[in-house]
């Protein structure tokens, strides 16, 4: 059965707009259901880099192509949170916490859900399997609804679409 | 400010002080670095080359998520052959004779008005036209 949805603003700052998704039979939006799913004692260092990035980059540096980490797949042109780095680690751990997207341009992006990466590859790990293939799926549906016009990204990189435009999965 | 509670919640609330701190001066190289290669017309993989690395072994280190070690920020100073990490007491130092050129002048006839407030008098003197001072400065 195929799902629809719409995208939906999650968060503004000055330089960068985020997005979302909110799928018609679910309550909450998929980057809000990665919060409440990651928020407290175990993720919450990992959570707190994420917030930071964003919030970063939506305040000072717009969301540059190289502070994205790249996991295209099918055709599909999905990123990630946070880019790729060696040697990071928090409290002894690595930083394994996975926030898929799509960036659209230097102020506009759009979040997904996200979980802790525990395989070498998002398709080997079962945490993160459904939403990496979702992240490529719905950036291959929205580079569509591009395409048709749909959606609009204007010379400054802002979008602009009507909110009732339906995503069908 | 979001419709969503929990995402307004989410970007108001404070991480570990730091780990924002990391975040924070992490992309601060990152930025730096990367206006350093503009201002010598170098791309990443330039980069790479003078400092005998692999392209992604440096596009990790400028991810703004890469724990740089000192010895990697002066490996990049040394190639950029420009500071890209100041201390505070260093930068005052380097900049403080910005702060001592403070002088009036009345914008509309070209001529210095009033007596000039500055401690480095070979900077400017009394009767500089405004467009030289503002060539010094």
């Amino acid at each position: 059965m195929n799902k629809f949805g719409n995208i939906v603003t999650a968060f503004r700052f000055n330089k960068v707009t985020y997005y979302t998704v909110k799928f018609e039979d679910e309550d909450d939006p998929l980057f809000q259901k990665f919060i409440k799913k990651h928020q407290g004692e175990t993720y919450g260092a990992h959570l707190a880099i994420i917030r930071r990035w964003l919030t970063n980059l939506g305040n000072l540096y717009g969301a540059d192509e190289r502070y994205f980490r790249r996991e295209a797949f099918r055709g599909g042109d999905a990123r990630a949170l946070p880019p790729p780095a060696q040697e990071l680690n928090i409290e002894d751990k690595n930083c394994s916490l996975r926030l898929y997207c799509m960036r659209l341009s230097e102020r506009a992006v759009v979040l997904f859900n996200g979980g802790e990466k525990t395989a070498q590859t998002a398709q080997e790990c079962d945490n993160v399997r459904s939403h990496f293939l979702l992240a490529n799926k719905l950036s291959r549906v929205i580079d569509q609804a591009i395409q048709n016009g749909e959606i609009q990204i204007d010379g400054h990189g802002d979008l602009k679409f009507n909110p009732s435009l339906i995503l069908e999965l | 400010m979001s419709n969503y509670q929990e995402i307004t919640n989410f970007f108001e609330q404070k991480g570990p002080e730091d780990i924002e701190i990391f975040v924070d001066k992490n992309l601060d190289i990152s930025q730096q670095v990367f206006a350093l290669l503009e201002e010598k017309g170098w791309n990443q993989t330039d980069l790479a080359r003078e400092l005998g690395k692999s392209n992604a072994e440096v596009s990790k280190w400028l991810s703004g998520m890469h724990n740089l070690t000192l010895r990697s920020i002066a490996k990049l100073e040394a190639v950029l052959g420009s500071d890209i990490i100041m201390t505070p007491k260093k930068a005052a130092e380097k900049y403080k004779r910005v702060e001592y050129v403070t002088f009036q002048v009345n914008a509309g006839k070209n001529e210095l008005i009033t007596d000039i407030d500055y401690k480095d008098s070979s900077l400017v003197d009394k009767n500089t036209k405004i467009e030289q001072i503002l060539q010094v400065a």
